[in-house]
């Protein structure tokens, strides 16, 4: 039994300060189930994740989530693991669907994060984000994930012989991208001098080479074929899901930062379930946070060979009118990027590429999609094949 | 609620993060040796992540120590920003140690030899650090 996309919604990108978190949530639900023409009464499942990165996060999450909105379910689950976690959400409901439990669920998430820490009140939720960077990381202060990706992305110029100039474009096509996506952050178009010029961060990163904390929201209901079929819906189905996960969080043991293993293996195994080659891809979302680390996710997905996609996206080949357009959402750099809500976004903007309804960012006649997460520095992944 | 250093004791598994602190504050840097399939491995920690024995003790490196990338961060809390921190590999060592790097990033290189060094952050504790070794004849 496949499962396929029937409806989505989401919050735009950036800022909902002082807004509750859960009932953004509510929202969303009742926006998603709208579009997709369902009505509250067959949802039968409701996957989401913790409430966000620095804020607390309570019990019992899903529960408490079915019993405000008045759903009866079958399955409820509240799914973490890092940036991965709404995508392990959709892979965990469509294996339900698959083993014919539920006919419709839905996966939420959404995110109003806490940007000023005031020590002693935000005491725990400083200890929790230093505690992301292992003991040992953080006696040096690390705090943030900037550094390892600064690392990686020193070594990637170094190996390669790349120059900032040549990775900074990735940036400029991605806000060119997101002006044409009214929820995107950050829309004013940028140029290369401009992320040359931005604020250091941790060298060789530039404030323009990140993707920014962010606010946001999204829904996404699922549903049988069987569903959809009898219910006559418009749907992208997922026809292919891989997933890895390294015996690393941040620097591997072993092996190199110029590349992320765990993608290179969630993609050849998602292909492989939908039956496809990477050439078959019309359209992809990928979890690129940083521009370095973005242009070797394309690599890793395997859309251009290693060192190679600097030069890929100054030939135009990923932009919306190009061979692979990737990120025509403005991806996380200016899209922006509320990391649980994140795979669902990019989930989104894949569903609306497939059926016709990407608006001024539509890309021409897309049969294919592809959605990538990810966890740590990239040594978690999971990869979703999306068709109509 | 917290161990020294400002980490979580929640981190701390199996005592042997403290007991790296512990050494440190000897000059003595020493990470976790599986006794059983002889893997060296860092962090310290009591479980082999090769053969999953508890039978470790701790053992001072003595594998070359090499620059594997660097980065500088400007919001340090533990040190004057801006503050170079680097990845050093050492022979003979499976894992990477994240390290203060004590030298401008403008004098380092990739692949470049270090030295083992100590520095005094206050409360009693000493933390490893490297800084670049001298050229032969130096
Ligand atoms: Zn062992």
């Amino acid at each position: 039994m496949k499962a396929g996309v029937i409806g989505v919604s989401a919050l735009p990108v950036g800022r909902h300060q002082g807004e509750n978190a859960d009932l953004l949530l509510y929202r969303l639900l009742r926006d998603a189930l709208d579009d997709a023409g369902v009505d509250k009464s067959e949802v039968q499942a409701l996957f989401t994740t913790p409430e966000g990165f620095t804020v607390r996060c309570t019990k019992i999450r899903a529960a408490r989530l079915a019993e405000y909105m008045g759903l009866e379910l079958r399955s409820a689950l509240v799914v973490e693991n890092g940036g991965a976690s709404s995508a392990l959400g959709v892979k965990s409901l469509v294996r339900e669907i698959e083993a014919g439990r539920v006919d419709v669920g839905v996966v939420f998430s959404s995110e109003v994060e806490k940007y000023k820490f005031s020590p002693p009140e935000d005491l725990h939720a400083i200890m929790d984000i230093n505690a992301l960077y292992l003991p040992h990381d953080c006696l040096y202060g690390l705090m943030t994930a900037t550094p390892y990706y600064a690392l990686s992305m020193q070594r990637y110029m170094w190996e390669y012989g790349i120059s900032h100039e040549e990775i900074a474009k990735v940036a400029v096509l991605l806000r060119e991208n997101a002006g044409r996506n009214p929820l995107a952050q950050y829309r004013d178009p940028i140029t290369v001098e401009d992320v040359l010029a931005s604020r250091p961060v941790s060298p060789p990163i530039r404030l323009l080479d990140c993707s920014p904390a962010s606010d946001g929201g999204a829904a996404v209901v699922i549903a049988s074929e069987e569903y959809i079929k009898r219910r006559r819906k418009d749907a992208a189905y997922i026809t292919g899901i891989g997933e890895w996960h390294d015996d690393s969080h941040f620097i591997p043991p072993t092996d190199g930062i110029t590349h992320f293993p765990a993608i290179a293996k969630a993609t050849a195994e998602a292909m492989d379930a939908a039956g496809r080659k990477i050439e078959d891809v019309d359209v992809a979302e990928v979890y690129g946070v940083f521009t370095s680390s973005e242009l070797i996710t394309y690599e890793d997905v395997g859309f251009f060979s290693r060192g190679k996609a600097p030069e890929a996206v100054a030939a135009g080949e990923t932009a919306i009118g190009g061979s692979i357009p990737i990120n025509p959402s403005g991806g996380r750099l200016s899209f922006g990027h509320p990391f649980y809500v994140t795979p669902l976004l990019e989930i989104a903007e894949i569903y609306w590429q497939l059926t016709g309804k990407a608006g001024e960012r539509q890309v021409r006649d897309p049969r294919v999609g592809l959605a990538e997460a990810e966890h740590g520095m990239m040594n978690g992944s999971i990869v979703l094949v999306l068709e109509v | 609620m917290t161990q020294p250093m400002g980490w979580p004791d929640w981190r701390d598994v199996d005592g042997r993060m403290l007991e790296f602190l512990e050494r440190l504050k000897e000059r003595e840097f020493a990470t976790t040796f599986c006794d059983d399939c002889e893997t060296c491995f860092f962090p310290p920690q009591g479980f082999c992540p090769e053969c999953f024995s508890e039978k470790v003790s701790f053992k001072e490196p003595e594998g070359k120590a090499t620059l594997y990338a660097f980065t500088q961060i400007d919001r340090s809390f533990r040190f004057a920003a801006p503050d170079v921190i680097g990845v050093v590999e050492i022979e003979g060592v499976r894992g990477r140690v994240l390290s203060r790097i004590d030298a401008p990033i403008e004098e380092l290189e990739i692949g470049m030899d270090l030295t083992l060094d100590f520095i005094d952050v206050g409360e009693g504790y000493l933390l490893h650090q490297f800084r670049p070794a001298m050229p032969a004849g130096a």
